[in-house]
């Protein structure tokens, strides 16, 4: 059967001041098809994605809708042309209601609220118009987002990395909705590094890999060994947990621990049968559960950074609960924070400043008398950016102008360069490429055989892959506990939601 | 290697070739602008050779002895000031108080004179007298750090009311019936200090300043106190994360900064004013230094070129305002000018910057 081309990206060329992020790139896609554009950070993808949506213009090359050569020139004009772009960060406004958002999309088509009613329906999405953006949770703000395009009938939709700020059966819901739309004549491109979602979403995937298009191919025909070979030089290899983690000390042992958000609720709260957390030397304990489940708190707690209402936390048998942050610090609690910009670095203080943010309260020997040792700070810094193969240009750049990878690796690097007993990891690969993230999981796994990791990941995959043990948070309290032998997708992701209780 | 020697000791002081050289640019076109607006508005309105007045400004100021007297005289205040605050505004600490804090300075220094002079006059006296300053500056200083430090009040209204309290706390002193007023004296002023206790060898005066400078500069950049101010004025966030004890980084600041502007104050009395007087005229010391501190891109080292610059714009000011018949008053509204086109410039660099790098 011959296919109608619907969208046809030609010889598209992009180059910006230091490096070129297209290269004669040509992809085309049909009528009805999923077609997956598939590449590590930094490839190409977000790039070629706003060279169609309008919002850069192409150095060379040209852009073809059904057959009809075109000029978008703006995000304006490409939703003229009828294609909708969704966003990683959405674009409705959170104060106003569902109806209402609708509404200011487009002042000339009509809005109707059975009309809205009628398409949720179709896509088994129960909505009230009249409801507040900001009362819907984050998945369906992502669908909600995905309704209004298709109210407004776009036939090319673009999705920039749609979940990564879903839970796995929110994505599971996405992907089978894409399918679905897909299927009535729209033409899709899923953005994506996350091989797993792009499997199970496509029909087509092109790979892109710095700026060059490595190959198109039908999903069916290209293994995830091969995809993962060309997005990247080098294949990582997950390095196997050596299986001995009968250990008996314990390094932390949380019991009854009752914590209050800022805005006032308790948001963790321990409670029988999972009263208890404990984490022993040398092993990884995942913490699984959606946003806002009180992980963050959970982990700041045991930091010191959030106050304790109820509880006790012991650290290697000793009492921390009241310890502060420096103490903590000092008896040897690393933490790969959830904030990396702000909290894990200072943005405006140098690289190697940075490195050393933690490092001084805690070893005398980067004091030369009152003075710092700058020469000794450098040269630990060095050797640090060269074993992580941080990519800078020196060890003096402000850090915020390093990318967000490279930031993430200044993070992991600083925290076990301190050999802290307990490793507390918040999402440690949290928009990192496949290499990048590879190369973490790597260094965890290896840390791990001396010392006690705590890891929080929205990615299951991620948590099971490199966890020994793994508790499932829901509404701040512990609702399972899973080891590594009965590790489950959906029995995990059940009790994420708390479809499962014990 | 040398090179790489040499480029590691440039930033070490955190001033790459780039950045030196827009900020002179940016600092050169500050300059040329504030003047040429200067020069616009005495020539539209006072009908006065705008490039005669400007050129009196600065031969007075540098090129005659008077002037540069007066000069110094602004110049050592201006810059104690400065060095202080360059660490207040590293940690984002928006001191605005440093008048009160050299208020304050001058009136401990005062009654350690008055106290004194019962007792036999001795060497040491001197050093006692900048030391109390020292104290009354940082006292008074204490109190916006603490309550910053405890209940998080903003440290731009608690400086900026303090002012006024010391400012009438003073008045009050000098007032009719004042405990220190001077009833010969004809205008609300207090007694004089003894003249064996005037200050007024340059090579003391600028010894003082320069020692400051080196105490800062090595305080900024080589102590760990530097390195914690600049990550809380980095961010908050990141300080608590890292263990950093932000009460203790906002105490020691405003005792360091507190402290040299009572040094300032109490060097004022002792050089300048050799009175307290509700009519008090280095008042506005505390608000030049913002500008001064600034200028010198809050880096210790070039607190002094800035300090200079301010001093000749007010010694010269009042010259040219006595000869050319423009109002003294034109000097401030020059200063104002140039402090706005200043910071405009600087976020102008930035966007002009980043349009020739992205096109």
């Amino acid at each position: 059967m011959q296919q109608k081309i619907a969208v046809g990206l030609y010889n598209i060329s992009k180059r910006f001041p230091t490096v070129i992020a297209l290269d004669n790139v040509t992809i085309e896609a049909y009528v009805g098809e999923v077609h997956a554009i598939l590449g590590e950070n930094g490839a190409g993808k977000t790039t070629l994605m706003n060279i169609l949506f309008g919002l850069l213009k192409p150095d060379a090359g040209y852009i073809k809708l059904y057959d009809e050569k075109v000029d978008i020139r703006s995000p304006k004009e490409a939703m003229k042309l009828g294609i909708g772009m969704v966003h990683q960060h959405f674009s409705l406004i959170p104060t106003l209601t569902v109806y209402e958002n609708f509404k200011i999309f487009s002042s000339k088509v009509r809005v109707d609220e059975k009309k809205i009613i009628e398409l949720a329906e179709r896509l088994n999405l129960k909505i009230d118009p009249n409801e507040k953006v900001s009362n819907l949770s984050v998945g369906e703000r992502q669908r909600l987002e995905v309704l209004r395009l298709l109210y407004f009938d776009f036939k090319i939709l673009i999705f920039d990395e749609p979940t990564s700020v879903l839970t796995p059966i929110e994505t599971a819901n996405l992907l089978e909705e894409i399918r679905t739309i897909a299927q009535e004549g729209r033409t899709i491109f899923f953005i994506s590094h996350k091989l797993n979602e792009v499997k199970r979403v496509s029909d087509r995937i092109s790979v892109l890999k710095k700026g060059k298009l490595v190959t198109t191919d039908i999903n069916e025909r290209m293994s995830t060994e091969y995809l993962i070979k060309c997005m990247i030089d080098k294949v990582p290899i997950l390095q196997q947990k050596s299986k001995d983690s009968n250990s008996s000390n314990v390094i932390l042992e949380i019991s009854n621990l009752k914590v209050r958000s800022t805005k006032g609720h308790i948001c963790v709260n321990l409670k029988p049968p999972f009263d208890k957390i404990k984490i022993h030397e040398n092993e990884i304990v995942g913490l699984a559960g959606v946003a806002g489940s009180g992980q963050k708190e959970l982990f700041d707690a045991i930091a010191g950074l959030t106050k304790v209402l109820e509880g006790k936390i012991l650290f290697k048998g000793n009492d921390i609960t009241s310890c502060s942050v420096l103490e903590r610090i000092r008896l040897g609690i690393g933490y790969i924070p959830e904030d990396r910009i702000y909290t894990g670095v200072a943005p405006e203080l140098s690289l190697y400043e940075n490195f050393m943010l933690k490092t001084l309260n805690n070893d005398k020997s980067f004091k030369k008398s009152v003075f710092l040792d700058k020469k000794k700070l450098i040269e630990i810094a060095e050797k640090l950016v060269k074993e992580y193969d941080i990519k800078a240009a020196n060890v003096f750049v402000p850090i915020k102008t390093l990318s967000g990878g490279n930031i993430q690796k200044v993070i992991v690097a600083r925290e076990i360069s301190m050999k802290p007993s307990l490793l507390l990891a918040y999402e440690p690969t949290k928009g990192l490429d496949v290499g990048a993230t590879y190369y973490i999981r790597n260094k965890l796994i290896e840390y791990s055989k001396e010392h006690g990791i705590f890891v929080f990941s929205e990615d299951l995959e991620e948590l099971m892959s490199i966890s020994d043990r793994l508790y499932v948070i829901h509404n701040g309290t512990i609702v399972k506990e899973f080891t590594r032998e009965n590790f489950d997708e959906y029995k995990i992701g059940a009790a994420m939601v708390g479809l499962e209780r014990v | 290697m040398d090179w790489k020697g040499c480029s590691r000791m440039t930033k070490t002081i955190n001033f790459d070739e780039s950045t030196l050289f827009t900020n002179f640019v940016v600092y050169l076109f500050a300059f040329i602008i504030a003047i040429g607006t200067g020069a616009i508005i005495i020539f539209a309105i006072m009908k006065i050779n705008p490039f005669s007045a400007i050129s009196l400004i600065f031969s007075f100021g540098l090129f005659n002895a008077f002037g540069l007297k007066a000069t110094f005289q602004y110049m050592i205040p201006l810059a104690l000031i400065s060095l202080g605050l360059a660490l207040c505004y590293k940690a984002k600490y928006f001191n605005i108080g440093a008048d009160g804090q050299l208020i304050f300075g001058t009136i401990f220094s005062m009654q350690v004179i008055f106290s004194l002079e019962k007792t036999t006059h001795s060497p040491l006296a001197i050093p006692l007298i900048l030391l109390s300053g020292m104290v009354g500056g940082a006292f008074y200083s204490l109190i916006p750090a603490t309550l910053k430090a405890k209940f998080n009040i903003s440290e731009i209204l608690t400086t900026l009311m303090l002012n006024f309290v010391a400012i009438y706390f003073m008045t009050w002193l000098v007032d009719i019936n004042g405990p220190w007023k001077d009833p010969t004296a004809a205008e609300l002023e207090s007694y004089p200090i003894p003249s064996y206790y005037y200050l007024e060898n340059p090579a003391i005066l600028l010894s003082i300043v320069i020692i400051a400078i080196i105490i800062v500069y090595l305080i900024d950049t080589r102590t760990i106190l530097g390195f914690q101010i600049k990550v809380v004025g980095s961010s908050q966030k990141a300080a608590e994360y890292s263990g950093i004890n932000r009460t203790k980084v906002y105490i020691l600041l405003s005792i360091i900064s507190g402290a040299l502007a009572g040094l300032a104050g109490s060097i004022n009395l002792l050089t300048t004013s050799h009175i307290l007087s509700s009519d008090y005229d280095s008042v506005y010391l505390g608000y030049l230094s913002i500008f001064t501190t600034w200028l010198a891109a809050l880096n210790p080292l070039f607190v002094i070129m800035s300090s200079l610059l301010m001093g000749v714009m007010i010694s010269g000011g009042y010259f040219m305002a006595s000869i050319s018949g423009v109002s003294q008053l034109f000097v401030y509204v020059f200063e104002g000018l140039m402090f706005i086109s200043l910071i405009t410039f600087k976020e102008l660099s930035g966007t002009l910057r980043r349009l020739l790098k992205y096109g």
